[in-house]
C-alpha cells in the first residue's frame, strides 16, 4: 500500500516539474527573445534570467523534491538553443550546471534553503556555453579577416570590445542576480505561497 | 508534413549534434558548404522547396557580404555587422536542422521517441507535461493580463507571477490526476500510438553524414582544409 | 455490484469528516447520481470509487469499497483505472496529450495494449462518439464543450466498466450538454454503470436511475426521478438540486427599479489584429437591469464583453452614456469583468487588500458594509487563494464594488453552482442593481436567467442578433434557444 502512494505521489510530483519546468522555460524565452537582438543585453541574458526564474526554481524544488527535475530544466534551454544554431557546447555546460546543481540541492534533501540557493547559482550558469561562440567565432572570423588582408586595426578594435574578462563578469554577475533573485522568491513565498498553504 | 518523407527523430537529433560538432572542426569554405548543401538536400528530399530556396538565397548572400562587400567597405561598425553575418553564415547548418526538426517533428512523435529508447519515466513525464503545458501558460496569461488591466493592477515580478504560480499548481493537481486515473502510473510495458521505426532513408542520410565526417577528417589530415 | 461498507474518510489536515458512515451498493448498469449543496462530498465519493481517495487525496479512511467482491481500496490507481474510468469537471486541466487522437491512445498507451488494437480502439471510438471531425487536431484549438468530448473519449477507449463523472457539465454551454447526453445515453444503452456527481441534472432525466442526496459526508436521503420532477422550488432552494425539467423553474426577474441610466452603442465593433470579430450598429442598455448576455459557442460574447469594457485594444465607433462618449480609458476605468476563471484575477496576500487593492485611504464604514453585504466579514485577513469558490468570486464583486465600478460584466458566474448558491448569485446581482449600475452576465444557465435577468442581450456571428425584455415574449424567445418545450 505505501508502494503505491510511492508511486502516485512520484507521478504527482514529475507532472508538477513538468509545469514549473515548462514556467522555467517560458522566462528563458521572454528574456531572451528581449535580449538577443541587443548585443550589450545579449550579454546580461544569464543575470536577468537568474534574476526573475528564481520563484519558480523554488516551486520546482518544492513541488518536486527529486533528483531529475533540475537536471531536465537545466538542459532545456540549451537543446533549445543547438536547435537555433548555437553550438553544442552549449549542451555540455547545461549537462554540467545540472548535475551540479542536482546534487548541491541533494545534498540538503531538497529542503535546505542555503543548498538550494546555491543549486540556484550552479542552475543558472545552465547556458554559459552559448556565449563562447562569440569568442571561438572571434579566434576564426579573426583568422579569416587576416587571411584575405584585413587590417589588423579592426581585429584589435572587435577584441577590445570582447574581452575575456566578460565571460567571469557575466558568470559574478549571475551569482548576484541569482541572490537577489531568491531574496524576492522568498519574499513571494513567505507572503503568498506559504500563507495559501502551497508551499 | 504530410507529404514529405518521415525521419525517425533518433536521426533528426544525430544529424543536429553530428553536423555542430562537424562543423568545428574547419573553418574551411569546402566543408562549411558541403554541411550547408548536406542540410539542403535533407529539405529536397522532405519536399520543403521553399524552405531550401529560401536558405540558399540567405547563405548566398551572406557569402556575398563576406567576400566581396568586405573589399568594398571598411570601418568598425561594418566589421561589426560583417562578424555577425560571418557567425550566422556558419551556422546556417544547425539552424536549418533544427527548424527543420522543430517544424516537422509532432510532440505525439518525441513522446513516443522517449519512450522507445525507454528514457526513465523521471524525464519522460516532465517532458511531455512541458509541452503540454507551454500552450496553456500563453492562455493564462492573457488570462491574467486582461485581469491587470480591469483592475488597474500595476505590472510587477509579484502580480505577474503569483497568479501564474498559483494556476501552475492547480493545473499540475488536477492535471496529474486524471492521468493517474488513466493509468499513467502502471508500470510494465508502455505502448505508443505512434510507431517510431528507422526506414531506409534514415540508413541512407546516417550513412552518408558518416562519409562526409570521414572525407572532412582526412582531408583534414592530408591539411587540404 | 460495487459496494461500499461503513466508510468514513477525513482528508488530512483538515477536523470534519468528508465522508460519514457511507454504505451502498450499485448494480451493474445502474446510473446513480450524488448530488448535494457545495462541500457535501460528492466528489469525494467520486474520488473513493476511482481510488483517488486515499492514494492521491491523503486521509484516514476506514471501511470497505468493493467492486465485484474485490477490494479496491488498496489496489493500484492503474489497476482501477482498467474498471473505472473517470471524467472530470475542468476541460482545460484533464487531458495530457497536446492531440485529439493522442489523447484518446494515452490511456491504452499507459495499458500496453499492442499498436494495432490501438488503432483499432481509437477509431471504433471515433466512430462511435461521432467524433471523427475532431481527429488529430490540437486540442487547444478545440472548444471547452469539444474538450470535455474528448475527455470522454480517451475514458470511452479505455472501455472501463464504471463511468465515474464529476461534475462533468461545469463548464459548458447547453449545446456541449446535450452533447455529453448523447454519450452518457450510448453508455447506458450498452449496459455501462455510471456514476455521477453533479448540480445541473436536467440532461440526465433519461439516463438516470436514482439519486442519492449528500448533507456533511452523509447519505441522507434517495430520490427517484419521479421525486425528483415533483419537488418543490422551496425544495429546490433547501436542497440545492438543481431542476430535472428546467420548463418547471418560475421567472423570479424584472424587478421595477428607480434607475435612469442610460447608455448606447453605435456602430460599435472590436478587432483582435485586423480582423473584426465583433460589430453592433446600435444598442441601448439601461442601469439597474441585468441582461442577460446569451448566444452559441464562439458566437462572440466573449468578445463583447472585452470590446464593452475596454480590455480589447482595437474598438471603432461609439459608447455613450449621457451624451459622453466613453473613450476605451475610461471604459476600462469604469468597466469590471468577474472572470469565469476566478484564479487569474486575485494578486494580494489578503482579503482587504483585494477589495481595497491595497490603497491607504480606506473608507473603513463602506467597507464594513460592503463585507457584511458580500458575507465575507471575519475574512479580511486570509489570503485569497484560500478561499472558496464563491468566496473568491464575492471578493472580486467587492473589490468591483470598492473601487465604484459602473460597468460590471460577469462572465458564466453560476457555472458549477447548485440551485441554492446560483439564487445566492442571483440575489447578489438583484440587490447590485438597485445601484445606478449597469450589468451584464454572459451565461448559458438557464435556471439563473430566470431567477434574476431583466433582458436578453442575444449574440450571434459577432453580431447583435437580437435584444429583448423577459417579459411574457421574451420568455418565450429564451425558451426557444434553449429548446425547452413549454409544459
Amino acid at each position: 500500500m505505501s508502494s503505491n502512494k510511492e508511486n502516485v505521489k512520484k507521478s504527482r510530483n514529475l507532472v508538477s516539474a513538468g509545469v514549473f519546468i515548462a514556467l522555467y522555460f517560458v522566462v528563458f524565452v521572454i528574456v531572451g527573445t528581449i535580449c538577443m537582438p541587443i548585443p550589450p543585453l545579449y550579454l546580461c541574458m544569464l543575470p536577468l534570467i537568474a534574476l526573475f526564474a528564481s520563484p519558480v526554481y523554488q516551486m520546482l524544488i518544492t513541488k518536486a523534491p527529486m533528483h531529475g527535475p533540475i537536471f531536465i530544466a537545466a538542459m532545456l534551454p540549451c537543446l533549445f538553443l543547438l536547435m537555433m544554431g548555437n553550438i553544442w557546447i552549449v549542451v555540455l555546460t547545461g549537462i554540467i550546471a545540472g548535475v551540479f546543481a542536482e546534487i548541491i540541492a541533494g545534498m540538503g534533501e531538497f529542503k535546505s534553503a542555503s543548498s538550494n540557493m546555491i543549486s540556484y547559482f550552479v542552475f543558472s550558469l545552465n547556458l554559459l556555453g552559448g556565449f563562447l561562440p562569440i569568442w571561438v567565432m572571434r579566434e576564426e572570423y579573426f583568422k579569416s579577416t587576416l587571411d584575405r588582408g584585413m587590417s589588423q586595426d579592426f581585429v584589435d578594435k572587435l577584441r577590445a570590445i570582447t574581452p575575456g574578462w566578460v565571460l567571469i563578469a557575466i558568470i559574478v554577475a549571475t551569482v548576484i542576480c541569482g541572490f537577489i533573485g531568491i531574496q524576492i522568491g522568498n519574499k513571494m513565498f513567505a507572503k503568498h505561497f506559504k500563507k495559501a498553504g502551497i508551499a | 508534413m504530410k507529404n514529405g518523407i518521415r525521419f525517425d527523430p533518433r536521426t533528426k537529433f544525430i544529424l543536429l549534434l553530428g553536423v555542430n560538432m562537424l562543423l568545428l572542426l574547419s573553418r574551411s569554405l569546402f566543408l562549411e558548404l558541403a554541411l550547408f548543401l548536406f542540410c539542403i538536400f535533407i529539405l529536397l528530399v522532405d519536399k520543403r522547396y521553399k524552405n531550401a530556396v529560401i536558405y540558399l538565397i540567405a547563405f548566398l548572400l551572406m557569402l556575398f557580404i563576406d567576400r566581396f562587400l568586405s573589399g568594398c567597405f571598411t570601418g568598425f561598425y561594418f566589421t561589426i555587422i560583417n562578424f555577425i553575418v560571418y557567425a550566422l553564415r556558419r551556422f546556417m547548418p544547425c539552424l536549418i536542422l533544427g527548424k527543420w526538426i522543430l517544424d516537422t517533428t509532432a510532440v505525439s512523435d518525441f513522446v513516443a521517441t522517449m519512450w522507445k529508447i525507454k528514457l526513465p519515466l523521471t524525464v519522460i513525464i516532465p517532458l511531455s507535461v512541458v509541452f503540454r503545458y507551454f500552450p496553456t501558460i500563453k492562455e493564462e496569461w492573457e488570462s491574467i493580463r486582461a485581469a491587470m488591466k480591469i483592475r488597474g493592477i500595476s505590472f510587477s515580478v509579484e502580480h505577474v507571477f503569483v497568479p501564474l504560480i498559483f494556476s501552475a499548481v492547480n493545473v499540475s493537481e488536477e492535471l496529474s490526476a486524471a492521468a493517474l486515473c488513466r493509468g499513467l502510473d502502471a508500470p510494465g510495458e508502455h505502448t505508443s500510438l505512434v510507431e517510431i521505426k528507422m526506414s531506409y532513408i534514415d540508413y541512407l542520410f546516417l550513412a552518408l553524414f558518416v562519409s562526409i565526417t570521414i572525407a572532412a577528417f582526412i582531408l583534414k589530415g592530408m591539411g587540404i582544409i | 455490484m460495487i459496494e461500499i461498507k461503513n466508510v468514513n474518510f477525513k482528508y488530512s489536515g483538515s477536523d470534519i469528516g468528508s465522508l460519514n458512515d457511507i454504505n451502498l451498493k450499485i448494480a451493474p448498469g445502474e446510473c446513480v447520481l450524488f448530488c448535494g449543496k457545495s462541500g457535501c462530498g460528492k466528489s469525494s465519493i467520486i474520488r473513493l470509487f476511482n481510488g483517488m481517495i486515499p492514494n492521491f487525496h491523503e486521509g484516514e479512511l476506514g471501511g470497505s469499497v468493493s467492486c465485484n467482491g474485490e477490494e479496491l481500496i488498496n489496489m493500484p490507481l492503474y489497476k482501477i483505472a482498467r474498471k473505472f474510468g473517470t471524467v472530470f469537471q475542468n476541460p482545460r486541466t484533464q487531458f495530457y496529450t497536446v492531440n485529439t487522437t493522442s489523447e484518446i491512445a494515452f490511456g491504452l498507451e499507459n495499458m500496453g495494449v499492442a499498436r494495432e488494437e490501438i488503432l483499432r480502439r481509437v477509431a471504433e471510438t471515433a466512430k462511435e462518439l461521432e467524433i471523427e471531425y475532431l481527429m488529430d487536431r490540437s486540442i487547444f484549438e478545440l472548444s471547452g464543450g469539444e474538450k470535455q468530448i474528448i475527455a470522454f473519449a480517451s475514458v470511452y477507449a479505455m472501455n472501463p466498466d464504471v463511468y465515474l463523472l464529476d461534475e462533468p457539465s461545469a463548464n459548458l454551454d447547453f449545446t456541449a450538454i446535450e452533447k455529453v447526453r448523447k454519450i452518457l445515453k450510448l453508455l447506458k444503452e450498452k449496459g455501462k454503470t455510471i456514476i455521477i456527481a453533479e448540480h445541473r441534472i436536467y440532461y440526465l432525466r433519461d439516463i438516470l436511475d436514482r439519486a442519492l442526496y449528500l448533507e456533511d459526508g452523509r447519505i441522507i436521503r434517495e430520490y427517484s426521478v419521479s421525486n425528483l420532477d415533483k419537488m418543490s422550488y422551496e425544495e429546490h432552494e433547501k436542497t440545492g438540486i438543481r431542476m430535472l425539467e428546467l420548463s418547471e423553474m418560475n421567472y423570479t426577474g424584472g424587478h421595477k427599479r428607480n434607475n435612469e441610466g442610460e447608455c448606447f452603442l453605435t456602430y460599435f465593433s472590436g478587432f483582435y489584429g485586423k480582423k473584426k470579430y465583433l460589430e453592433i450598429a446600435h444598442a441601448r442598455f439601461e442601469t439597474g437591469k441585468i441582461y442577460a448576455v446569451i448566444g452559441n459557442n464562439g458566437a462572440g460574447k466573449s468578445t463583447f464583453l472585452s470590446a464593452f469594457s475596454g480590455v480589447m485594444k482595437k474598438t471603432e465607433g461609439f459608447v455613450l452614456e449621457n451624451n459622453d462618449v466613453l473613450g476605451r480609458r475610461k471604459r476600462l476605468k469604469n468597466g469590471y469583468i468577474v472572470m469565469q476563471e476566478v484564479n487569474h484575477q486575485l494578486f494580494m496576500d489578503s482579503v482587504l487588500d483585494e477589495i481595497t487593492t491595497g490603497k491607504r485611504d480606506i473608507d473603513d464604514g463602506a467597507l464594513s458594509n460592503l463585507l457584511s453585504e458580500l458575507d465575507l466579514a471575519g475574512l479580511e485577513e486570509r489570503h485569497p487563494m484560500t478561499l472558496s469558490g464563491g468566496q473568491k468570486q464575492r471578493v472580486i464583486i467587492a473589490s468591483a464594488r470598492y473601487s465604484n465600478k459602473r460597468y460590471l460584466f460577469f462572465d458564466e458566474p453560476t457555472s458549477g453552482l447548485d440551485f441554492y448558491h446560483m439564487i445566492k448569485v442571483s440575489e447578489l446581482l438583484k440587490s447590485i442593481s438597485n445601484d445606478d449600475v449597469y450589468i451584464f452576465v454572459v451565461t448559458h444557465d438557464y435556471e439563473f436567467i430566470l431567477s434574476c435577468c431583466d433582458a436578453v442581450v442575444h449574440i450571434e456571428n459577432g453580431g447583435l442578433k437580437e435584444q429583448y425584455e423577459l417579459d411574457v415574449v421574451g420568455l418565450n424567445r429564451i425558451q426557444e434557444f434553449f429548446l425547452i418545450n413549454k409544459k
